[in-house]
């Protein structure tokens, strides 16, 4: 199932852009968790009131985001637009795994070899994987080192779990890549039509679920529907199927694109 | 081993929404042997290779390579084929050293030493910087990366869709020097090509290809029997035209001036026995080149 040098090629050749990303967020959430204002109570009521119902709906309460590190880190790191950084990353590097290839014309002499299709996106998809996995853990040890130098305990149930579902939220955007990148194999079609897609789930969860209670009922139709930092750094609920349901659907998505890929011809 | 059947095609078809890239090819190529596959542009030719390679899926029909059928042929077997596609596309940002070790690695070659030395060899023969970026390479050190990758692990069965193009002449010398000694070791090359001179240097059989239809194979060794020999005349007078068109055998007459060119198959005595009445200045009798068969078959 796994081709040895199919996946340490793909790591090879993507590692460095990756490490790249992964250094520079890393340094920008240690910059965004120290420069924490714990303000008093009272004062973030103030500004709480100060906000409209849209901007909370959009970055949570103040009240929580200014007095509560967990909650500043809500509002800062896991945030979903901070998050769209990893997923643009994510989506580009599953562009990488097919798209590239058939774009370029590199498959027929790839696919010439005892490599199969299968392989092929397993390997590199796992590749992919411990790629995103390499290139979060410089934001996790900003977010901690940031905690630490504050003097605040560090709840590492709650920090790994946020850290978890984000991740899952960022392969839910590298399946979906990879997905559209079987049936339309152009690198920046698939990358922009996943970006296009997240978005307007973005939307989807944050304004059309909130504004029609008919789209409220259907809100799990949004991958964003399952990513709650909220939930978890600031109400300590811990749901467990949100971070199973993204695996899963990303698992599907992964099934989906190696069965398309398997039937479909390529075409250069 | 030389009787075995490598390549077994039958009724293979493909077609593009209702466009034929091809029509019910029923295709034999046995071991050892070296075919070609003649067609212009868009005839059906990457199609062929391509459905054989399971780029393509098949819309009718059947095929197997190396006595396996497509069904059951584990991709295992590729360990046992070497490719090269027309328009050669490589990973650029990576050194011809790099790009070779990372098809080695693919097909699993390890520390065969008998595949070492065969990469050395085709290394030292095709003498290009292999240290540099592929980006940085002309079309023809693309072509060869190509050359080396195909042959570097020794496959039993080669798919070459023309294999020459970019590559310098002297180049060109090598490769047809690398294909015949192939030949000699029993291994088995499926040839497509449009440069016809290199076809009928090294090829065993042509198939050509039209407009998706194999129309016609033909053992090169006896390409008499494609279109006749060769015949040309330069006449005093052209009055002996009508003479000539009614001998048994003649075909494609052309007029030129005082020369006339035409095909003409069999015995060669009753042709003499006409012309030797007729007052020549020059005579010519020559068997076709491919390129002669090659037009007679495309200009309809």
């Amino acid at each position: 199932m796994i081709n040895k040098e199919a996946f340490n090629s793909f790591l090879r050749r993507n590692l460095l852009i990756s490490l790249i990303v992964g250094l520079g967020t890393g340094i920008i959430t240690l910059f965004l968790t120290i420069i924490f204002p714990a303000t008093n109570i009272e004062n973030a009521e103030a500004i709480s009131a100060s906000w409209p119902p849209i901007m909370k709906d959009l970055f949570g309460d103040p009240i929580h985001a200014f007095t509560n590190i967990y909650g500043w880190l809500h509002l800062q790191i896991f945030h979903i637009t901070y998050w769209m950084v990893y997923s643009v990353l994510a989506a580009m590097l599953a562009s990488r795994i097919v798209a590239i290839e058939v774009e370029k014309k590199t498959i027929d002499i790839l696919l010439s070899t005892p490599l199969t299709r299968t392989q092929l996106i397993t390997s590199r998809f796992l590749a992919l994987i411990l790629i995103l996995l390499l290139a979060i853990v410089p934001t996790f040890l900003g977010a901690l080192t940031g905690i630490a130098l504050l003097d605040f305990p560090v709840l590492w149930g709650k920090l790994m779990y946020t850290f978890l579902i984000g991740f899952l939220l960022m392969l839910c955007a590298a399946a979906l890549t990879l997905l559209i990148s079987v049936f339309k194999p152009g690198q920046l079609f698939s990358l922009f039509t996943t970006l296009g897609l997240l978005a307007f789930m973005f939307l989807y969860t944050e304004s059309l679920t909130k504004m029609i209670p008919f789209v409220r009922k259907i809100s799990f139709l949004s991958l964003f529907n399952f990513y709650q930092p909220s939930d978890i750094l600031i109400n300590n609920n811990f749901f467990v199927p949100d971070s199973i349901i993204l695996f899963i659907i990303s698992v599907i998505l992964l099934f989906a694109s190696i069965t398309a890929f398997n039937k479909r011809d390529i075409y250069i | 081993m030389q009787d075995s059947i490598v390549i077994h095609t039958c009724g293979l078809t493909k077609y593009y929404h209702s466009y034929p890239g091809l029509q019910s090819l029923d295709l034999t190529i046995r071991q050892g042997e070296i075919f070609g596959y003649l067609g212009p542009n868009g005839a059906g030719k990457t199609t062929t290779i391509r459905l054989l390679l399971g780029l393509l899926k098949p819309t009718e029909g059947d095929f197997s390579l190396l006595g396996k059928t497509i069904t059951n042929y584990p991709k295992e077997y590729f360990q046992e084929i070497g490719y090269i596609p027309g328009d050669i596309s490589l990973y650029n940002d990576i050194t011809g050293n790099q790009y070779l070790k990372h098809f080695w690695n693919l097909r699993k070659s390890g520390n065969d030493k008998s595949n070492q030395q065969r990469l050395a060899i085709l290394k030292k023969r095709f003498k290009i910087d292999y240290d540099k970026k592929i980006g940085a390479y002309s079309k023809g050190m693309k072509q060869v990366m190509g050359i080396i990758q195909a042959f570097m692990h020794q496959p039993q069965l080669l798919i070459l869709d023309e294999p020459t193009s970019g590559l310098d002449p002297i180049m060109q010398e090598l490769f047809y020097e690398l294909l015949l000694e192939e030949k000699q070791n029993g291994n088995t090359v499926f040839f497509s090509s449009h440069i016809l001179s290199e076809v009928e240097r090294v090829c065993d059989r042509v198939g050509i290809i039209k407009k998706g239809k194999l129309i016609r194979i033909e053992e090169l060794g006896n390409n008499s029997s494609l279109i006749g020999k060769k015949v040309t005349l330069t006449l005093n007078s052209i009055k002996i035209l009508p003479i000539i068109q009614q001998l048994k055998g003649v075909k494609e007459l052309t007029e030129n001036g005082n020369k006339i060119v035409f095909f003409y198959s069999g015995e060669l005595n009753p042709l003499m026995q006409s012309l030797a009445s007729i007052d020549l200045t020059d005579f010519t009798c020559e068997t076709p080149s491919i390129e002669d068969a090659f037009f007679k078959f495309y200009k309809d």
